[in-house]
């Protein structure tokens, strides 16, 4: 595992260069206070290069993203599909009823057997040979989870990563009073892990 | 060394909302659980917010607001309109909104009442959520709507013991909103007696607006002032208007030191000026220019670089500059300077705690506050105020501005010393209903006489505190340049 210390105005410039070794799995650590602006970022360079993927978010709705994205001069299209655990249990959407293209809402950031199943095949009719499945975050979903429901479901991410080509796992751990260590996801062994600071 | 049972001191949190702390004494006890309870639109929920926001962008300290009626969108929606509201404190989760439902996932809580069983699970969820954000403060809105789901008060009485212990030993600061009923009491009955503290709010309609009050009640382990204090909710969130307590330093007043009236006759007949830190009635009938007494008081100490106060009852500030101006008094000038501060209050509504505390706050905020017209005190009488409140703000009021060092002149209409019938000089002079003379230090009477068909202002000083002061009745005229002392009444 490669371990960068890296700065928050090197995001993009250090992502394009992980990218080109096509790594499973990218763990981002950053300060809670960081972690919308820059999924933002890396987001919109994942797009630039010509990515498309699946976004699960349990900290920011998927309207909050694509309006930060488009401020950023992104074009959002058909490159995204986020699965947006947080509007439904915020009241802003209701499930089933609420459609919004390129958004899956999920009941709450509890549903994590909905989450996989929207996020696997949401990620199997993505056609292109550059992929991602971008967690967002770890932290997010553990406010809602027992921590071991927590580490079965990113294993089961990560499998999905280890076993699909062209697919890239990228996983936000923001630093806050409780999070799991990387170390303790058994199956979790990421190919490179960013820590930002300012 | 064995651990002590009980820490010998407690550790205070300050709550953040202007006001609330100097009711507390400090703020609330750390890891103490305090009821927050009212009728619907007192503001329990202005408050709970302001105290998370406040907490954490003041204080670094992180809290949660668990919500168990309103959507989170909604109560974020309200919130953002509130000068209090924090963005980055949002997105960096200093202050965390979580749905209950949402946080015990799956159970179905909408659904059912809920048994021992579901009330483990609910203060489980809330402590994993509190040991994850490390919130040092929650607020649970809202209590009573949560129990009525209960299957009964004794698992009432079990959840609010186990929730508050759990936030208690985590230091985590509970904050239970819940309502009350028509007697003024808790809903369940066991709320009230398994907390720590108990605040009450509520509110009647005055003629104008709605007059809200807050009375803390019960709250363990530390001091607090009781009884009601007033407060309003603002565009900026809650300011509660404390009682002011009764100053006991010492007073700065010193008769050897004087001030200029901004009139050199009138200065002669105070032997000098007016003595520092002290308190001059200006009693009159209307007409007879004591606000313009008061004018010339505040310009020789804007003149002089000081910082004063204007407070108004009867006229806007706007109003009190264009007539000012007409004297040639450039108060606009010191207004934006900053020297010169407006301090005003409804017509309507008058409440004498938030009064003092918008002049202790004005004098506050500028230290070197030298000055302070009252226009005037009869305003506040005249209102549907007990007589014995008003002289109970006018001790208060008094006690400050001795301890600040603060020169006051204090308008009174005083209607009774308009005479017009010989033999008889002058109208009485006795003291008001207000016993005004025995509070103030100073008192200049300014009358009406007619003499020759003519209408003639006199004025007379009645009172100076320990200090000698010229007895004549002296003329005066009123024109363009103000007052114009003119020389000892012709007989």
């Amino acid at each position: 595992m490669l371990q960068k210390a890296i700065k928050k105005k090197e995001i993009e410039s250090e992502l394009q260069k992980a990218l080109v070794q096509n790594p499973r799995i990218i763990t981002i650590k950053a300060a809670l206070r960081d972690d919308f602006e820059i999924t933002s970022r890396v987001l919109s360079e994942l797009i630039s290069m010509g990515y498309k993927g699946v976004l699960l978010s349990a900290f920011k709705s998927a309207t909050e993203f694509m309006q930060q994205i488009k401020d950023r001069g992104i074009h959002w299209a058909d490159n995204i599909m986020v699965i947006d655990a947080i509007s439904v249990s915020y009241g802003v959407a209701e499930k089933g009823v609420t459609n919004i293209n390129g958004v899956d809402f999920v009941e709450g950031p509890f549903s994590l057997d909905d989450i996989y199943k929207c996020a696997t095949e949401a990620i199997n009719n993505i056609k292109s040979e550059k992929k991602f499945l971008f967690v967002d975050s770890v932290m997010a979903f553990l406010l809602y989870n027992e921590e071991k429901r927590i580490t079965d479901f990113l294993s089961k991410l990560m499998n999905l990563g280890e076993k699909m080509d062209g697919l890239s796992v990228l996983i936000t751990q923001p630093e806050s009073a409780y999070v799991i260590p990387v170390e303790k996801i058994k199956t979790l062994n990421p190919s490179i892990e960013f820590s930002i600071a300012d | 060394m064995k651990k002590p049972l009980v820490e010998e001191k407690l550790q205070i949190q300050p709550m953040g909302i202007p006001g609330l702390d100097s009711v507390l004494n400090g703020g609330l006890v750390e890891g103490s659980s305090v009821i927050l309870s009212g009728q619907p639109g007192t503001g329990k929920t202005v408050i709970g917010l302001q105290w998370l926001f406040t907490g954490y962008t003041k204080f670094k300290e992180p809290g949660v607001y668990i919500s168990t009626t309103e959507p989170i969108a909604s109560a974020i929606k309200n919130t953002r309109t509130l000068g209090f509201y924090s963005q980055s404190a949002v997105d960096e989760a200093g202050v965390y909104f979580s749905d209950l439902e949402i946080l015990v996932k799956g159970r179905n809580l909408e659904e059912k009442k809920l048994d021992s069983k579901d009330i483990n699970a609910v203060v489980q969820a809330i402590t994993n959520l509190v040991d994850k954000l490390g919130s040092k403060r929650v607020v649970f809105d809202n209590i009573t709507g949560f129990l009525y789901r209960l299957t009964d008060v004794a698992t009432a009485r079990v959840f609010l013991s186990r929730l508050i212990r759990a936030m208690s030993i985590r230091n985590a600061t509970l904050l239970l909103i819940a309502e009350r009923n028509n007697q003024g009491l808790s809903v369940f009955g066991v709320e009230d007696s398994v907390a720590d503290g108990i605040i009450v709010l509520n509110y009647t309609l005055g003629e104008q607006s709605m007059i809200r009050r807050l009375n803390v009640e019960k709250m363990r382990g530390v001091s607090y002032r009781s009884g009601q204090v007033i407060f309003d909710i603002t565009g900026d969130g809650v300011i509660i208007y404390p009682k002011i307590p009764s100053y006991s330093s010492t007073f700065k007043t010193d008769i050897t030191e004087r001030l200029s009236s901004g009139l050199p006759a009138l200065d002669k007949m105070l032997g000098g000026g007016v003595p520092y830190g002290h308190l001059m009635l200006i009693s009159g009938n209307t007409g007879t220019g004591k606000t313009t007494f008061g004018l010339h008081f505040l310009m020789d100490g804007l003149l002089k670089g000081e910082d004063v106060i204007y407070l108004t009852m009867e006229e806007p500030p706007e109003q009190i500059v264009k007539t000012a101006a007409e004297y040639g008094f450039d108060l606009e000038k010191f207004k934006k300077s900053g020297q010169l501060a407006f301090v005003s209050e409804s017509l309507l509504d008058t409440n004498l705690d938030k009064l003092l505390y918008k002049i202790v706050n004005a004098a506050k905020n500028k230290p070197d506050t030298k000055r302070i017209l009252i226009d005037s005190i009869s305003s506040i009488e005249s209102r549907k105020i007990p007589l014995e409140l008003v002289r109970e703000f006018l001790v208060q009021l008094n006690f400050f501005l001795k301890s600040e060092g603060i020169t006051a002149y204090v308008n009174h209409l005083e209607p009774s010393l308009f005479v017009s019938v010989p033999p008889q000089t002058f109208g009485p002079t006795s003291a008001t209903a207000l016993r005004l003379s025995s509070l103030v230090d100073g008192v200049i009477l300014a009358r009406y006489i007619e003499r020759e068909k003519k209408i003639i202002n006199v004025l007379n000083i009645l009172k100076l505190r320990g200090s000698w002061h010229e007895k004549e009745i002296i003329e005066y005229e009123i024109n363009k340049k103000g007052i114009s002392i003119t020389g000892p009444l012709n007989k």
